[in-house]
């Protein structure tokens, strides 16, 4: 009895082979043959699959009720209108993106300090050689410089008036820095304003001071050795007059 | 020297109504396979929604969509199973929100009355044991047993339809039908 059910565990997936559609080999026709239990699987089996596909099949014939590719219809219909009434309108999806696009960069300039965008970055570079101002650019033409020079304040004009030293100088080796803006520590303000203010007063020297190395070189050459050496005692040593007014209690020498 | 641009009042009106004309075409061409696959796409949702009515919504939106996308469908031979793939992908969708759907109600209900032995008979326990037994089969071998089952689809005819070899539809019917009679059994 045991070996028998043994050899029908053997079958087994045979068996359901069989019931699924599967073509019957000739060992499980044989053993069906002689195995009532294993035939009435098999009948059982086969009533499974058939109750499936049945099930399957008549599910799978239902038809939608009357009327229901009419309605599709309409609801395509609807849809064209739909379509036809956007291309009328011109209205265009790729619309709202770019209006949501413009509006983000409106906020975003809104927002934006004006100040920053305003003010170029204070840099190492630009406390050393200070920027060139437009009417003193020497490669803009006369034509386009009248409307700067015209803004100019009189000490502006004060200090463009000195002629170069020597006329042979080439023009864009001329210094660049009459008008200078330098950043100087609160501390050292005061003493700074002072030497600026005694320098103003002599203008050639002044020259001298912001003239690069190789132009008093060049000025050297040409007989001018006396702006090669500029001591600040010498600066010094004539007061202006309203540093006598201010200076009361001190040695004028 | 100034240029000279050459003014055609007549272009744009062209232009528009050689795209009307397609618009036209496409639209007419639409509707004729809509009448032959309209009940193929019905069919498609109905094996996998409960409801009738759920698989007509279903089968209607899956049309809205392929008119949408239709202008856009390179082989138009595809026609029938590009629909069937729209209608099923949709259907799984709505099978799946209704089942949670289901599971927040039966989680929030009070008092639900269990069906008796007569109930489950009358109501067709086989038919739902099989619908829960097909939700577990995976999609491959769901499509190919609902679409095998239609009335009318031969195995090649399948097999075109999803654009796989004939022995391919063979193995996942065979599979798929098995997995059910083990769930079933």
């Amino acid at each position: 009895m045991i070996g028998e059910k043994m050899t029908c565990e053997k079958y087994k997936d045979a068996l359901i082979d069989a019931a699924a559609g599967e073509p019957i080999d000739r060992r499980l026709a044989d053993h069906l043959e002689r195995c009532t239990p294993c035939r009435a699987t098999l009948t059982h089996e086969q009533d499974l699959f058939t109750a499936i596909d049945d099930a399957l099949r008549a599910r799978m014939s239902e038809t939608p009720r009357a009327g229901f590719l009419s309605r599709v219809h309409t609801q395509i219909a609807y849809e064209v209108q739909k379509q036809d009434a956007h291309e009328q309108s011109g209205w265009n999806p790729m619309w709202a993106w770019a209006g949501a696009a413009a509006l983000a960069l409106v906020v975003v300039v809104i927002a934006h300090p004006w100040g920053r965008l305003r003010q170029p970055p204070v840099t190492a570079e630009s406390v050393k050689a200070p920027a060139l101002r437009a009417h003193e650019n020497p490669a803009m033409p006369q034509s386009m410089r009248g409307s700067a020079e015209h803004s100019r304040t009189p000490r502006h004009a004060r200090l463009d008036s000195v002629q170069p030293l020597h006329p042979e100088t080439p023009v864009a080796k001329q210094p660049a820095t009459v008008d200078p803006e330098v950043l100087v520590p609160p501390d050292e303000a005061k003493a700074f304003a002072l030497f600026v203010a005694r320098v103003a007063g002599r203008d050639e020297r002044a020259q001298a001071v912001v003239r690069p190395a190789s132009d008093n070189a060049t000025a050297g050459s040409a007989g001018t050795s006396e702006f090669l050496t500029l001591d600040m005692a010498d600066l010094q040593r004539e007061p202006l007059q309203w540093e006598a007014w201010t200076d009361e209690g001190r040695d004028p020498e | 020297m100034q240029e000279v641009a050459l003014i055609r009042p007549g272009r744009t009106t062209d232009t528009e109504l050689v795209l009307e004309l397609e618009q036209t075409a496409l639209r007419r061409e639409f509707e004729e396979r809509l009448a032959e696959c309209g009940t193929l796409a019905f069919r498609v949702a109905r094996g996998v929604l409960r409801d009738a009515a759920d698989a007509e919504d279903v089968a209607q939106e899956a049309m809205l969509q392929a008119y949408r996308r239709f202008p856009r469908l390179r082989d138009r031979s595809r026609f029938r199973a590009w629909l069937v793939r729209i209608t099923f992908r949709l259907a799984l969708d709505q099978a799946r929100s209704a089942r949670r759907r289901e599971q927040r109600e039966t989680l929030w209900a009070v008092a639900v009355p269990r069906p008796t032995a007569e109930d489950l008979a009358a109501s067709g326990e086989f038919e739902r044991r099989l619908e829960l037994a097909m939700e577990t089969l995976p999609e491959k071998l769901r499509l190919v047993l609902l679409l095998s089952a239609m009335d009318g689809h031969s195995l090649e005819e399948v097999a075109e339809l999803l654009h796989v070899p004939v022995g391919t539809v063979k193995s996942r019917l065979h599979f798929a039908r098995k997995r059910l009679a083990e769930k079933l059994r």
